[in-house]
């Protein structure tokens, strides 16, 4: 074997790639090797070349590539090729699951299948045996393949995956973390809270205090027939019913406060944060699901933060105070009446976990519901021009069915569950009813105390039920708590992140480097894409659809990051740059142009607030927009709409234009900028573009050939690969696909007559 | 590669205008009676001419009667979740369709088993048959689950990756972007039929 071939595999190694093997396999393995051969790799592969899971090893040393398996209880060699004839190794992807192949001089064999979770390992086992075997066939499997998608991220704690976007296991999650993070948003308002939480504790005794009045009445008023005591027992009842409707509006006020206060943080501070996230957050994600953690649950936290909280803490007190009071007038009769007890704890407890369940399930058709409308609302226009309102109609009205029928379904268990544990309290009172009239009959008790027990039991039960209940409610602000922090432990992007650099005057000198790039793992988007473009270039971008032109320009803005490979501004890499100014300083017109709900004014002005009324007008006549707009009824006041949607597409454009032009940006880019608008139109503009690239490095990608004559240079993409860099000139020399693009384009406008 | 032309010029090549009308058929003589001749246009083959083997190389080779074969070419089914017609497109290394097939009915034993083989690998989605346990925590769950190609164990990390189709069909994917699929809810058994629907 060559020399360095082996540091080589080293190298890509890095000291991995040795799982260890099970007992029978290894013995197997023992007996294949020759004395002195050195293992290179040993990795558990999980499909059987018959298509069923199963165990499987794949092993390669510095002789040969084996593939073993299980067979009755013993390994067997499944498949052996020696390296001498190892020719090519083809790695094949496809829906769920991959396999690895062995080309030899005379044909190939399979070495393993595999599913998609082994996959992540299966190039670097294909790039090793390729040097091992020293072929350098490195196009075998070609861009249909998918590739290895990155593995999901799991927990270190107890290696589940974790959720999408969350650094936080659901799993190991610890309760009182959670908890103890919620509480922190109260911390600002200590005072007000610490004073309602006093309140509350008030409030609790005076809830108390007329059973313990009643008694007095009964016993020492009433029963000796004490007129002269009669009045001071009715005043005193009425001062704790008025003190006690004092403190409980005092204090209702200020929970809702609270509550409301937090939440009002913890809004803004998700919106924000929001807003701080990457684009491919926001691609991920439903706008509805989105939208549903910044209302939604938020609001089930606000209950939680300001209300619940108290209440478990109140009725934990609560409970042995009545007991105190209870055991010390009547024991037995105590422990009677709270015979029921368990029952309705645990009933509660047992409810409160099913009725949980079912409500999440009530959630996720609601979500169902909600997905309906975000979808066809929007879309109005393709539904009422494709005569579909009646599809939608029904797509509605069943997932209104689906969401009637789970409630229904919550209802059946509220219906059924409340009645019959009021059923159950009422037995308690049947036999404080029963004992404790046979007490007082039998003089053991007195009548105040029978009646004290009665008003005592109700307010009992009821802190036990909410206890029962507790742990659903906790769970269920917990789960919000934690769709909220998801979000917020997202990182975000950095916009002026600490050490990095600020260019005050981006010069304009750009350039990629060996840039790869993907959406979703493994699916190549941009392959090796490198260039550079000097100060006040303009650089035209052609290239079939999908080919990956708007790709190239989100990597020069860094909405995505690149995944191997360098973008280079000024020299520096824009990783490097500060986001801001990088941003601040660059234009883009977007293929899809998105206006803001306001006046075309409002959008103009966009990235420069402070613009004047004069910079505006100048910016809408570069644009060839100044016409349009003071066409408009309200002229540059006139509202856009949602989306600008009161404006047909050219025009949209136009202002997307003017809203770049005013930035006057250092990099400008035009997706497509002028695809909606007349020829005409588009000449107007393109002069005023010529005006205002001077001096700034311009990316124009284009449909329309035509509008890039001017450009200095060229790229032409296609499957993301750069096929073809020179001047239109320099290109049409070239017989390629921009001569022919180019050539099939002048025929369409000899048909046009232009 | 050489004949490889851009995408514009296939689209737009007006080559059917004059093709429109007499097609039509019989007592439809509606706006779609132009459609129809567009949808007869279509090329797609019976399997009786289609012959499918498999080389030393194990790529797949594919050819139309007597006409070339189309070496190292992948079956694409059409439709493989819903199954609205079993139509198999070929696709070759460029990704390009070279032909679509209507079905497996009538291919020969050997090119079926050849194909079977590969769709086998094209389309890798076991079935779950049981399931032993769900264990769930707010939206993440791991399933413990018999497939017809055996027993599995995977990560659904949330309630997005779960879809249900046609009422009681239940697409999986795993965090790792393993498929699985629940052909119909109420055929399974009480138990493993009880775990999902606390999912769904
Ligand atoms: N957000 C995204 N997530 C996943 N894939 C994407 C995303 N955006 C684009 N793609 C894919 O990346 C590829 C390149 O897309 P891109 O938008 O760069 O094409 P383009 O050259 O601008 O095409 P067009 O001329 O039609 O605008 C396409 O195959 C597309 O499906
Ligand atoms: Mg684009």
């Amino acid at each position: 074997m060559r020399a360095g071939r082996l540091e080589e595999v080293e190298r890509l190694l890095a000291g991995e790639g040795q799982e260890p093997l099970p007992e029978t396999v290894e013995r197997e393995l023992r007996r294949l090797l020759e004395p002195g051969e050195k293992r290179l790799i040993t990795l558990h592969t999980d499909i059987g070349l018959d298509g069923r899971y199963d165990d499987r090893w794949l092993v390669v040393t510095d002789r040969r590539v084996a593939a073993l398996g299980p067979e009755d209880g013993r390994a067997r060699v499944e498949t052996e090729v020696p390296l001498a004839d190892l020719r090519g190794v083809r790695l094949r992807d496809y829906l769920g699951n991959g396999s690895l192949e062995a080309i030899t001089e005379t044909g190939a064999v399979e070495l393993a299948r595999f599913s998609r979770s082994v996959a992540p390992e299966m190039p670097r086992v294909q790039r090793i045996l390729r040097v091992l075997a020293d072929v350098s066939d490195s196009e075998t499997g070609g861009r249909r393949g998918r590739g290895g998608p990155s593995k999901a991220v799991r927990c270190p704690t107890c290696g589940r995956v974790l959720p999408r976007w969350s650094e936080v296991c659901p799993f190991c999650l610890k309760r009182g973390e959670l908890l103890a993070r919620l509480i922190r948003y109260v911390e600002p308002y200590k005072a007000v809270a610490i004073i309602g939480f006093a309140l509350s504790i008030v409030l609790t005794f005076l809830n108390l205090a007329p059973a313990l009045v009643t008694r007095f009445l009964f016993d020492r008023v009433i029963a000796p027939g004490d007129l002269s005591r009669l009045g001071t027992a009715v005043e005193w009842l009425l001062a704790i019913y008025v003190g006690r409707t004092v403190v409980a509006m005092v204090r209702g006020y200020m929970m809702e406060w609270l509550g409301g206060r937090v939440v009002l943080d913890m809004r803004i501070q998700l919106y924000d944060h929001m807003q701080m996230l990457s684009l491919g957050f926001f691609s991920r994600k439903q706008t509805g699901q989105i939208m549903s953690r910044v209302t939604n649950d938020i609001m089930r936290l606000q209950y939680f933060v300001a209300e619940g909280l108290q209440q478990i803490i109140i009725n934990l007190l609560t409970i042995p105070v009545i007991c105190v009071m209870m055991f010390g007038a009547d024991a037995k009769l105590a422990a009677l009446t709270l015979l029921p007890t368990p029952f309705i704890a645990v009933g509660t407890y047992w409810f409160g976990r099913l009725i949980h369940r079912v409500y999440q399930k009530v959630w996720r058709r609601y979500a169902g519901l909600n997905a309906v409308l975000a979808d066809s609302i929007p879309g109005i226009r393709v539904v009422k021009s494709f005569a579909q309102e009646e599809r939608e109609s029904k797509r509605f009205q069943e997932r209104s069915g689906a969401l009637f029928t789970q409630e229904l379904n919550a209802v059946k268990l509220w219906t059924a569950f409340f009645p019959a544990l009021g059923l159950m309290t009422a037995i308690g009172s049947l036999l404080i009813y029963w004992y404790g009239g046979k007490h007082v009959i039998e003089g053991r008790t007195s009548l105040g105390t029978l009646v004290m027990f009665t008003q005592l039991m109700w307010q009992f039960y009821m802190p036990v039920q909410m206890l029962g209940e507790m742990n659903h409610r906790v769970q269920h602000a917990l789960t919000a708590a934690e769709r909220v922090f998801e979000v917020l432990d997202t990182k975000p992007e950095m916009p002026d992140a600490p050490g990095s650099i600020k260019i005050p005057r981006i010069e304009g000198h750009v350039e990629f480097r060996g840039v790869h790039f993907s959406y979703e793992p493994g699916k190549p988007v941009l392959q090796n894409i490198s260039f550079v473009a000097e100060p006040g270039e303009v650089v035209g971008l052609v290239g079939p659809s999908g080919a990956g032109k708007s790709t190239l320009v989100n990597l020069l803005c860094r909405f995505y990051e690149v995944e191997e490979g360098q973008v280079l501004i000024d020299g520096h890499d824009v990783r490097e740059l500060s986001l801001r100014a990088l941003r601040q300083q660059i234009g883009v017109v977007l293929q899809e142009p998105f206006l803001f709900h306001g006046t075309v004014a409002d959008n103009i002005a966009y990235g420069v607030p402070g613009a004047t009324p004069v910079e505006v007008v100048a910016a809408a006549k570069a644009a060839n927009a100044h016409d349009f707009i003071v066409n408009l009824p309200q002229g540059y006041d006139t509202q856009v709409g949602e989306r600008g949607q009161l404006l047909s597409g050219g025009e949209r454009q136009r202002v997307a234009i003017a809203r770049a032009i005013l930035k006057n940006p250092r990099i400008l880019i035009l997706d497509e900028a002028t695809s909606s608008v007349d020829t005409e139109t588009e000449m107007l503009i393109q002069q005023a573009l010529d005006r205002l690239v001077a001096n700034r490095t311009t990316f124009a990608i284009a449909h329309r050939l035509s509008t890039l004559r001017k450009a200095s240079k060229i790229l032409v993409l296609e499957h993301g690969r750069l096929v073809q860099m020179g001047t239109h000139d320099e290109l049409l020399d070239q017989e390629g696909l921009y001569a022919r693009l180019c050539r099939f384009q002048s025929e369409l406008s000899k048909v046009r007559g232009v | 590669m050489t004949e490889d032309s851009p995408k514009p010029m296939d689209d737009t090549t007006p080559r059917e205008a004059a093709e429109a009308g007499p097609h039509g058929p019989e007592g439809t003589n509606d706006s779609r009676a132009g459609w129809e001749a567009e949808v007869a246009r279509l090329a797609i083959v019976e399997p009786s001419r289609v012959r499918i083997r498999r080389d030393d190389f194990r790529r797949l080779c594919v050819r139309l009667d007597d006409g070339p074969e189309f070496v190292d070419v992948r079956p694409a089914p059409a439709f493989p979740v819903s199954g609205a017609a079993g139509y198999i497109s070929f696709l070759d290394a460029d990704d390009k369709e070279v032909l679509l097939m209507a079905g497996t009915e009538g291919l020969d034993p050997d090119s079926r088993q050849c194909l079977e083989d590969e769709l086998d690998r094209v389309y890798f989605v076991p079935r779950i048959l049981r399931i032993y346990d769900i264990e769930d925590a707010h939206g993440a769950a791991r399933w413990e689950v018999e497939t017809d190609r055996g027993y599995r164990l995977f990560d659904v990390r949330d309630r997005e990756d779960l879809r249900v189709v046609e009422g009681s069909r239940i697409l999986l994917q795993d965090a790792d972007g393993n498929r699985y699929e629940i052909p119909d809810l109420f055929a399974l058994d009480e138990r493993s039929r009880r775990l999902v629907d606390g999912e769904i």
